[in-house]
């Protein structure tokens, strides 16, 4: 089904023209901060409209390609950016966009460089957009790569990493994924031309090229997931970020990775992969029970919260190496809530720290006196841990299913792993509300009226994708 | 008479500023660093124009032809000295120096690359590279004579003469042999096969070395890279930005022209020397603290880059590498673009450091960097990315795994040099003041700029009229 | 018209209103509302209309009752092809009885949260346990997996809400966290390997699954840590902590009772497998003979209360265990009296000016004579209640039972006078607000089954025998053993078996694996090698003559090469 009108474009193209507006904007610090905030909120409030709205064109029972779009880019080679949207992604690219804007309600008051945080969060998103709607390899492949700059510039400026060396290893890991993914994307272009994403998962590859055309694939994609032993550079990275929006938007790089999985995984794998996906899974099982076991003895919450992400998304990972289709579709449910629960309590957990660090006190027992972000707090703990408060709960379930009819022992680790990592983001939720006498806080540091709005806001959001997942759709 | 228009129009227009130049030079007293920039627009956009108008018509065909494949080439050159002379005006308006002996020179190696772009006999390189060395060591002296500068004078005059030596000698070779310096006779001759191979041979590759020196591909590029790091920045820029199309032409035209016969055996060798300016330039720019000597080894390894694609010289080979070349050279022109605007208390920066936390102060030209940066990597969707895709859609065709599997190790290191600028002006705590940057500079960033972006949404627009001209040449 | 005002409103074809969703709703409605009250000022005056709408819907229950009117409802909620989950409101008579028996309950709670004075938050814990009423019910009518965990996730999570002691609520959160992830898991593998997440299939689906005993292992242990079976009891046990009304809320209408439940929905998985019987009764037996020791040498009245309910719900679960359908028709009338038991035990509590230990009480039946009064009454009741049940467990359960209830008014009514002056001083019956309807309860309940056989007399007698001569003194003898009062064992071989190896398990794979393996040895070899590689690169290319000279030569020496190996054919 072709646009009648190039809405994907639109949504690709509008972060991009928010992002100009902000470049224009007079560099005035505090006002030009404020300013080009509010170009982003209202840019991506603009985006999410237009997503609404191509929700209900869509065909929510078509799981195809719909929307198509196609511009001839180059003559030679001859390259044509194709766009194409089905429900599974553009659930994803609503999920980033709440994520994002979740992000940014937590840095309001930044006062430090907020043009250039706002200017590359916008470039991210117009990237992170096409990479979802892309619908044929080379599109696919150019928004794969492109989003890499903006993540480096948002980390690098504003993920206060203390070892410099560590951003140039990040990007460099990130990069070559890309690079390998390019050689895949020039054979498979070489061998069958410029062939769209819903094909490329049947293509008859054999032989070497099928071997090495299939083992980049899956190697560009493991470089963006922390699985052993990637999720070194994430978590070097990750751990420290104490930006809520820069961890937000570096929580969303592993999904880039599964989403490729998704789109590019063959149907009939062949003989040779079957042992490498083997392997994939018990490295996969492996690095879950490893970090989760690191999660829930370290006590910083950031290494927490990531290791709560890494577990979920190799979960996911797993679940699309089952191959089965339905299921991949359960993830992208589940993965909605999943991206506003982390981006939810990412802000959280930076408000308490700020408030640590401005009051030089610990923050033990802080919610016992703050009483909205204690609600707030546990709410998202409680969905976080797969509490049937968001559409995680159902669609974990059937993911889980999948996995344990599979292989019993790898479901019953991975949930093993899940729970631990449920267990160290309690273990958090605990000490915050063990009451304390040395806490400094008091209920004048609780969190805005309107802050806790946009709280009740998330939580009815979710609450709602638990009852009924698509409730936002209106059926024209 | 129409003959002679056309060489009016390149050689004495640029003679004669020459002459004229010299004129005003003496006898004007009030001159200004801008007196000669202004003086030699005029002739370089006459010269430019005129060589679009009579691209086909040659003097001494025999010895120099004009063509439209040679119209391409001189139209890409004189349009970047445009504009690079005209930033280098303000340089000089900054540093209050006299321009006359820049703008001459530059011109005088204007009008030897033009010849040199049209040369049908080898005659012609053999004057013409003992001028452009010669040139060259002049602009060395524009460095206001330090002592690293005589050095590296001394080392460049030293290996530019055994180079031009080499040169002669190839040349009189050939001429033994064949009897003439003519390219087609010469391929006829090499074509016939009936020749003793190994001196005809040794002097096709003597000739070639010469060439190679010249492009600077490692490891004869030393002499390159300290010219670079010592002398002004115009001539930096000049000699960075302009030499590359035309020793790149020459290549084409000697590689498939004269020496198509030894195409086989010559591979190898450009080969070996693609590797070597591809390791060479991506681990040497690693761990520098000068950047103009970091882009200097980075135009080694975006040499060796382009000639991997290169060297089979097939029609899709040879709009690859000019594509990457085209590309490249934007890329350049805006990142020397921005060295112009970096200044403090009156003095250009080139350490790394210097540049430290830059983007707080001037974000507009962090923010031209990093795209240049970006393009340089080849990241897309940025003009970089298609210079990249044509060099390894090439390799691909022609199925060379094992070099694009080296060729994009050597992009890892070079990358992350590339990433060392950003980090240091973007990540890093500011640590000086900066100059007001001039607005011309800002003018030709935001066309480079415009173009690139252009050329992202639709690339045949920059793309498409010189893929037209290759094709129709080699088609 | 929105949708809960119609399902409000509507009536079926014989004029009768459309129970379950009504009361489902209407409690939902209710609850939300009193989140809105503003705080303080009127708050036990909204708890006096949440008490009076659960009156209105319990007489509405006994009319459908009486009509024998069974309700219905569903509401496709997941119609996926995959996942065909849907929302049930059904009932069968039992059910509609069994809720009638639990709104009961409900009601005398939420009276009793009313008139607490300790309570301060009334308004909300009430309105919590209107919520886990719902909750109740939505477990309780499910019929499928979905609405099942969803049942018994919403009542954990509100449960945890009504808890207000951090480290209560901490172990409970833990406890009940790990049990959902085990009925989780064991669903998951049900519905991957047979495809169905609907209960009336389960009969059949459970003998073809593959891994029976994982499935009904899990389960098994779900139930004993949500019923607070040994050795998980110590989650229930902190409720000690928490104001004695909560206590009683908790361990009346909480987790336990999803487990029973739980328990009865998942008996056909759990009978497919043979020694999760066994398993189970050395549970519930040992769980019952840890709750009658600690009942008779706890200090704490909460505590003794607690461990009462505690081997309450072990004879429950063993019930269950042997025939579910006594879950609905014996277990649920069980509870009002056990209920009656509990808010006896907070009345004495009550009397003597909040005092909780039982060595700082003795001798009250002097000064308190009509609680103690109501005790023995209620002590019978319960006997009747029980005396009719046939076979050897509700024997064994009745005698435990009552030698515990004996332990414990011997020592708070009989022997000698320990309380201090203050409790002394204002020692007396608690108000009228207490004892009265207690009082209609039991003289009703008395009433309508007085018609015993002399059995069930004579134990009673049997009980007021022990209750006199019970040797308190063994057991104030432990009174202030701090290890036996307060301790957990279980937590500690919990922290040295289980969490301090884990932990110093995960050091070592950070330390041995990130660190060393991948920072010290992939990342830091690569890095120096590039380093060193770098550096030999930049030594070469100095400015010297002789570096110059080199390179030249390399570049001569390949031209020297190429032109060796072709120049000469």
């Amino acid at each position: 089904m072709d646009s009648p009108f190039a809405l994907l474009s639109l949504i690709i193209a509008m972060p991009f023209l928010g992002m100009l507006f902000v470049l224009t904007i007079r560099d005035d610090d505090e006002t030009a901060g404020r300013n080009a905030f509010n170009v982003c909120v209202f840019t991506l409030i603009a985006n999410m409209i237009i997503i609404w709205r191509i929700f209900m064109v869509l065909d929510e029972d078509n799981h195809n390609l719909q929307l198509l779009e196609s511009f001839r880019w180059l003559n030679n080679p001859g390259i044509d950016i194709v766009l194409g949207v089905d429900p599974f992604s553009l659930l994803l690219i609503l999920g980033a966009h709440i994520a994002v804007l979740i992000g940014l309600s937590g840095i309001r008051g930044n006062v430090f460089r907020q043009k250039s945080l706002m200017i590359f969060t916008l470039l991210f998103l117009s990237m992170a957009t096409g990479f979802f709607v892309a619908a044929d390899i080379f599109s696919f492949y150019i928004f794969f790569e492109a989003m890499l700059l903006p993540l480096f510039m948002i980390i690098g400026i504003f993920g206060e990493v203390r070892k410099q060396g560590l951003i140039s290893r990040f990007f460099l890991y990130n990069f070559i994924g890309a690079i390998v993914l390019f050689s895949a994307t020039m054979i498979i272009y070489h061998y069958y031309g410029s062939v769209t994403l819903e094909k490329v998962s049947s293509l008859p590859l054999a032989g070497g090229a099928g071997f090495y055309v299939w083992g980049a694939i899956c190697l560009s994609f493991l470089f963006r997931i922390p699985i052993w032993p990637f999720h070194y550079w994430i978590s070097s990275i990750n751990a420290g970020i104490r930006n809520p929006l820069a961890f937000t938007i570096t929580a969303l790089i592993p999904l880039t990775g599964l989403y490729g999985f998704i789109r590019f995984l063959p149907h009939d794998i062949p003989a040779f992969m079957e042992t490498y996906i083997m392997w994939g899974n018990i490295i996969g099982v492996v690095t879950m029970l490893f970090i989760s076991l690191i999660g829930f003895i370290n006590k910083d919450v950031q290494y927490k919260i990531f290791a709560y992400v890494t577990v979920y998304y190799i979960m996911y990972l797993l679940g699309i190496f089952t191959g089965d289709r339905m299921v991949s579709l359960n993830i992208g449910f589940s993965m909605f809530a999943f991206l506003i629960i982390v981006a939810s309590l990412e802000i959280l957990s930076s408000y308490i720290f700020h408030k640590e660090q401005e009051n030089e006190t610990s923050s033990r027992g802080f919610l016992c006196r703050a009483r909205k972000l204690s609600y707030a707090y546990s709410f998202l703990v409680m969905a976080a841990v797969g509490l049937p408060l968001s559409s995680m709960f159902v669609n974990n379930y059937l993911i889980l299913s999948k996995l344990l009819s599979a292989n019993i022992k790898m479901g019953m680790l991975l949930i093993f792993s899940l729970a631990l990592a449920g267990a160290g983001l309690l273990q958090e939720l605990f000490r915050l509300k063990l009451e304390n006498n040395e806490c400094r806080l008091n209920k004048d540091d609780d969190i805005s009226k309107a802050m806790f709005a946009f709280m009740l806001f998330i939580m009815f959001v979710l609450l709602m994708s638990f009852i009924k997942p698509l409730w936002f759709v209106v059926d024209e | 008479m129409q003959n002679w228009l056309v060489l009016f129009s390149e050689t004495v227009l640029l003679l004669l500023y020459l002459a004229v130049a010299f004129l005003v030079n003496r006898y004007r007293v009030e001159k200004t660093a801008k007196t000669f920039f202004t003086l030699g627009k005029y002739f370089v956009s006459v010269s430019l124009l005129s060589s679009l108008i009579f691209y086909d018509k040659s003097v001494f065909p025999s010895v120099w032809q004009n063509t439209a494949y040679t119209a391409l080439f001189k139209v890409m050159i004189y349009l970047v000295a445009l504009f690079w002379f005209y930033l280098s005006s303000k340089w000089f308006l900054n540093k209050n120096r006299s321009s006359y002996a820049y703008y001459s020179l530059c011109i005088a190696a204007l009008l030897l690359f033009g010849i040199l772009l049209s040369a049908r006999n080898f005659a012609v390189p053999s004057f013409i590279v003992p001028g452009l060395c010669l040139i060259t060591g002049c602009l060395l002296l524009q460095n206001g004579g330090s002592e690293e500068g005589r050095r590296i004078l001394r080392l460049y005059v030293f290996f530019a003469v055994l180079f031009c030596l080499f040169l002669w000698i190839g040349t009189g070779i050939l001429q033994y042999y064949v009897g003439s310096l003519d390219y087609e006779t010469i391929e006829t001759f090499l074509r016939k096969g009936d020749f003793p191979l190994p001196p005809v041979y040794g002097a096709v590759i003597l000739i070639l070395s010469s060439l190679l020196f010249m492009m600077a591909a490692a490891p004869f590029h030393l002499c390159f890279v300290s010219i670079i790091r010592t002398t002004i920045l115009p001539v930096a820029g000049f000699l960075t930005l302009i030499p590359p199309f035309v020793y790149l032409s020459c290549l084409i035209s000697l590689m498939l022209g004269v020496f198509s016969p030894f195409e086989n055996m010559i591979r190898p060798l450009l080969l070996s020397f693609a590797v070597f300016s591809l390791i060479i330039g991506a681990f040497s720019a690693n761990g520098q603290k000068n950047i103009r000597e970091l882009f200097a080894f980075s135009s080694v390894f975006n040499l060796g880059f382009m000639l991997f694609g290169l060297i089979s010289f097939s029609n899709t080979s040879v709009i690859g590498a000019f594509d990457f070349t085209l590309i490249y050279i934007l890329s350049m022109f805006g990142v020397y673009t921005v060295f112009l605007g970096i200044k403090s208390r009156g003095d250009y920066l080139f350490e790394l450091e210097d540049l430290s936390g830059m983007a707080g102060e001037k974000p507009y030209l962090s923010a031209a960097l990093l795209i240049f940066m970006v393009s340089l990597i080849g990241i897309p969707p940025m003009i970089g990315f298609l210079g990249r895709l044509s060099v390894i859609n090439n390799l691909v065709l022609e199925e060379r795994w094992g070099h694009m599997l080296l060729l994009v190790v050597a992009l890892l290191f070079m990358a992350n040099a590339y990433l060392q600028i950003i980090r240091v002006i973007y990540f890093e705590p500011q640590k000086q003041k900066f100059d007001r940057t001039g607005k011309a500079v800002y003018i030709c960033l935001f066309a480079n700029l415009l173009l690139i972006f252009i050329s992202i949404f639709n690339p045949g627009y920059l793309l498409r009229d010189a893929e037209t001209i290759l094709n129709g040449v080699f088609g | 018209m929105p949708l809960f005002f119609v399902i409000l409103a509507t009536k079926d074809s014989n004029g009768h209103f459309l129970m379950i969703q009504q009361l489902f709703f209407a409690l939902l409605i209710i609850a939300l509302g009193s989140f809105l009250v503003v705080q303080g000022r009127r708050r036990r005056i909204w708890s006096v209309i949440l008490l009076l709408a659960a009156l209105f819907f319990m007489y509405n229950l006994w009319e459908a009752l009486s009509s024998g009117q069974i309700g219905f409802f569903v509401y496709s909620w997941l119609p996926d092809e995959v996942l065909n989950a849907h929302f049930y409101l059904s009932s069968s008579l039992e059910v509609e009885q069994t809720l009638f028996a639990l709104l009961g309950i409900l009601i005398g709670l939420v009276y009793l949260n009313i008139v607490y004075q300790n309570e301060q938050h009334s308004l909300n814990i009430n309105t919590l346990l209107l919520l886990n009423f719902s909750a109740l019910i939505i477990l309780v009518s499910a019929r499928d997996f979905i609405q099942f965990m969803a049942g018994s996730c919403a009542f954990s999570i509100l449960s945890f809400y009504m808890v207000n002691d951090m480290a209560a609520k901490s172990k409970f959160v833990f406890y009940n966290f790990w049990a959902e992830m085990a009925v989780f898991t064991a669903l998951a593998l049900v519905y991957g390997e047979t495809g169905s997440i609907v209960f009336d299939d389960l009969e059949k689906s459970a003998s073809a699954l593959r891994h029976p005993e994982l499935a009904a292992g899990l389960l098994a242990a779900a139930v004993c840590v949500k019923a607070g079976m040994f050795p998980f009891q110590n989650q229930m046990l902190d409720f000690q902590h928490v104001p004695f009304n909560r206590a009683i809320d908790l361990s009346l209408l909480s987790t336990p009772l999803a487990a029973l439940f739980m328990w009865a929905k998942l008996s056909p998985l759990l009978s497919e497998v043979a020694y999760i019987e066994t398993i189970m009764k050395t549970i519930v037996s040992v769980s019952a003979f840890w709750a009658v020791v600690g009942c008779m040498l706890a200090d704490n009245i909460k505590a003794k209360t607690l461990y009462f309910n505690m081997l309450f719900w072990s004879f429950a679960l063993s019930v269950v265990g042997r025939d579910v359908s006594l879950l609905y028709s014996g277990i649920v009338y069980l509870l009002p009296f056990l209920t009656i038991l509990n808010v006896l035990m907070l009345m004495i509590t009550v009397s003597a000016s909040n005092e909780i230990y039982v060595s700082q009480m003795g001798g009250f039946c002097r000064n308190v004579k009509f609680t103690f009064f109501l005790s023995m009454l209620a002590v019978l009741g319960f006997v009747f209640s029980i005396g009719e049940w046939k076979g050897m467990c509700p024997k064994i359960y009745l005698g435990l039972a009552l030698l515990a209830l004996a332990c414990c008014f011997n020592g708070v009514f009989l022997g000698k006078e320990n309380a201090d002056e203050r409790v002394s001083a204002l020692l007396g019956n608690s108000g009228i607000l207490y004892w009265f309807p207690l009082l209609l309860v039991i003289a009703g309940s008395l009433y309508l089954n007085w018609a015993q056989s002399w059995e069930v007399y004579a134990v009673w007698g049997c009980f007021l025998v022990a209750m006199a001569f019970f040797p308190q003194k063994i057991c104030r003898r432990w009174a202030d053993s701090e290890l036996l009062q307060d301790g957990d064992i279980v937590y500690v071989l919990y922290r040295i078996f289980l969490l301090s190896p884990l932990r110093l398990l995960g050091r070592v794979l950070w330390i041995a694996v990130d660190f060393v393996v991948i920072e010290r040895s992939i990342i830091g070899s690569i890095s120096q090698t590039s380093s060193l590689l770098v550096s030999a690169f930049h030594r070469m290319q100095e400015a010297a003559w002789l570096n110059y000279l080199l390179l030249v030569f390399v570049g001569l020496l390949l031209i020297l090469i190429n032109w060796g190996y072709y120049g000469h054919g």
